[in-house]
């Protein structure tokens, strides 16, 4: 499985929020840094099917992005996760599955082993909105794994975790980049620690760098701090 | 493909039911059903001699029963009196088309029909065509008309014109929030990057709405008739619409008006159903689509088109919560499509049915383009 973004760029009336950017994914994990404002958002709207880009094109395998065939091989979590507050987790899930075109019978198997391992199966019928934000993430990073995706793509994922969760969170990207693509935005330098084989970072809608994560790691952290200044 | 659409819908119809707004704003309507019904029905209670009302039933409109109702109604003293006149509905039937002649007799009550008829079509600006037309219409009516005691079934083809404007606040209220309700949520970021997201999550929501709408609206529509009919029953049925608007040439039964009735509010609920499911997928708002639904019916009420201004005024007639009044059996303007002249009754349901299609469309257009 490979993505390529070729020469996207996305304007919106003035404002230039991602510039010309190319790259290539393959199976890993692929961490997306960048201050608020960078275009890290952005990029990965486009890359989820749900945004147009004012330019350039993205495929997957040759899969335009806005096709119901790119769509089934893609797991989403955005940055603002939406919910409807009177569903309970396992009603969402399921929700989410049948939004996904899986199976019924498959998809009550996949929502009851996914609440298992984001830890939500004794709240499992409780409604989302008496959960903590930590919860409801959880439910969000659930409903992104339910088909199995080839392509994960992850807009802050770890927000609202706490540390345990993190790390919990870290071993299972870690698990799923094996054999899938992996793309998951931070703006904490130690989301990436041991998981990101590769660090793309952003400032300005463009990349200011693409590398491998152990190239870079001492170096990384510096630069960072560095675009967090300027 | 089938599969997913049936599972999405599922889904879409335990949103819209469970949504505070639809439980509140639907028990509101159910019981205001039944109170309709009641009221209705107790009408015709309040008549202290209902049941010798009933013994009229069958009666030929001819001179003598029409001498006999005029020597009873001299006989009458006071008003208390006469509101339980057994011939009540019968003179106000003859003495509608009087012309302030005081009382007539049953060949009068014929002539005049045929003059107002006439007098009708040439206030709505009708042509020769259509006035042919309405000739051969009247031609088959069975005259003279025998009475039936309508006033349970005419009342309640009367109050058909609020189980429409129920339609309106119903589809307006509970479906506002169809697609608009997703933004809100934030949650079309994820329906979006979903495989069924798009056409099938939208295919399922209009069906939805649809079957929501269309199920209450004849739910609420057998509540009044059973609240009318388990107190009065429902007689009446099987009398001529002349018997409420005298001079119509419409050959309908009450049965069969009401059948049209019914027939316009489930198309017409359809049309009011796509319309606020159109607009929630346009503005992505609720408070937009109730302001617009609501403004549109307003000024349906409230505007007054001259009947010289034959097309706009026509096309307003055709609004459902005008169309199926009782008075507008006496609309005789038609609609002539490939050379043939047609009744707004067996136009309008179509006409509503492809506006529906193409609020469909636009919403769908809409919906396909919408992105985060």
């Amino acid at each position: 499985m490979r993505i390529k973004v070729d020469r996207v760029s996305k304007h919106f009336k003035n404002k230039i929020a991602v510039d010309r950017v190319s790259f290539e994914l393959q199976e890993g994990v692929t961490g997306l840094l960048g201050a608020n404002g960078a275009g890290k958002t952005t990029l990965l709207r486009m890359m989820a099917g749900i945004l147009e880009p004012s330019g350039g094109e993205i495929k997957a395998n040759d899969i335009p992005v806005f096709t119901e065939e790119y769509r089934a091989l893609l797991g989403y979590l955005p940055q603002n996760f939406g919910y409807y507050p009177d569903f309970s987790a396992r009603k969402f899930l399921m929700y989410i599955a049948s939004l996904k075109g899986i199976e019924k019978k498959v998809a009550v198997s996949k929502t009851e082993e996914l609440l298992e391992v984001v830890g939500l199966s004794d709240v499992a019928n409780k409604k989302i909105r008496t959960f903590s934000g930590g919860m409801k993430q959880r439910v969000g990073i659930a409903q992104a794994l339910l088909n199995d995706p080839r392509i994960l793509i992850l807009d802050e994922p770890t927000a609202g975790l706490d540390p345990g969760e993190r790390a919990k969170f870290r071993d299972l990207i870690g698990e799923i980049g094996k054999n899938n693509i992996v793309l998951f935005s931070t703006h904490i330098v130690s989301d990436l620690e041991r998981v990101a084989g590769r660090v793309l970072m952003m400032r300005d809608g463009a990349f200011v760098y693409d590398g491998e994560w152990s190239d870079a790691e001492g170096d990384l952290e510096a630069l960072y701090l560095k675009e967090l200044k300027r | 493909m089938m599969k997913s659409i049936r599972e999405l819908y599922r889904f879409e119809i335990y949103k819209i039911l469970h949504s505070k707004l639809t439980v509140s704003f639907v028990l509101i309507l159910v019981a205001l059903s039944v109170i309709m019904g009641l009221q209705l029905s107790k009408g015709a209670r309040d008549l202290i001699i209902y049941d010798e009302v009933r013994t009229l039933n069958g009666l030929v409109i001819n001179d003598e029963t029409v001498d006999r109702m005029n020597a009873d109604l001299v006989n009458i003293d006071g008003l208390e009196k006469e509101e339980n006149y057994k011939y009540t509905g019968l003179a106000h039937t003859v003495n509608m088309i009087n012309e302030g002649d005081g009382l007539i007799s049953a060949e009068q009550f014929y002539q005049n029909r045929l003059k107002f008829q006439h007098l009708n079509m040439e206030e709505l600006r009708l042509s020769d065509g259509e006035k042919q037309w309405w000739t051969e219409q009247e031609a088959e009516i069975q005259k003279p008309f025998v009475y039936v005691p309508q006033l349970n079934v005419k009342t309640f083809a009367e109050y058909m014109t609020n189980i429409c404007l129920m339609a309106i606040l119903l589809t307006a209220i509970c479906l506002s929030g169809v697609f608009a309700g997703e933004y809100r949520n934030n949650m079309d970021q994820l329906m979006f990057s979903c495989r069924n997201g798009r056409r099938q999550t939208f295919v399922a929501k209009i069906a939805a709405g649809m079957t929501f709408s269309i199920v209450w609206i004849l739910l609420f529509t057998i509540l009044l008739a059973l609240s009318l009919w388990l107190r009065t029953g429902l007689d009446g049925l099987s009398g001529v619409i002349q018997l409420e608007v005298p001079y119509s040439a419409y050959n309908l039964s009450f049965l069969q008006f009401i059948g049209i009735q019914i027939v316009i509010v489930v198309t017409a609920t359809v049309l009011f159903a796509a319309m606020a499911m159109a607009l929630s997928a346009i503005f992505k708002n609720g408070v937009a689509v109730m302001g617009t639904m609501v403004g549109i019916y307003l000024i349906s009420q409230f505007v007054n088109i001259p009947l010289k201004f034959r097309l706009i005024s026509q096309v307003k007639a055709m609004f459902p919560t005008e169309l199926i009044t009782v008075w507008s059996l006496a609309d005789f303007r038609l609609i002539k499509i490939a050379g043939n002249y047609h009744s707004m009754y067996s136009v309008a349901p179509a006409i509503y049915i492809i506006i529906a299609i193409v609020l469909v469309l636009a919403g769908h257009l809409a919906f396909k383009q919408s992105q985060r």
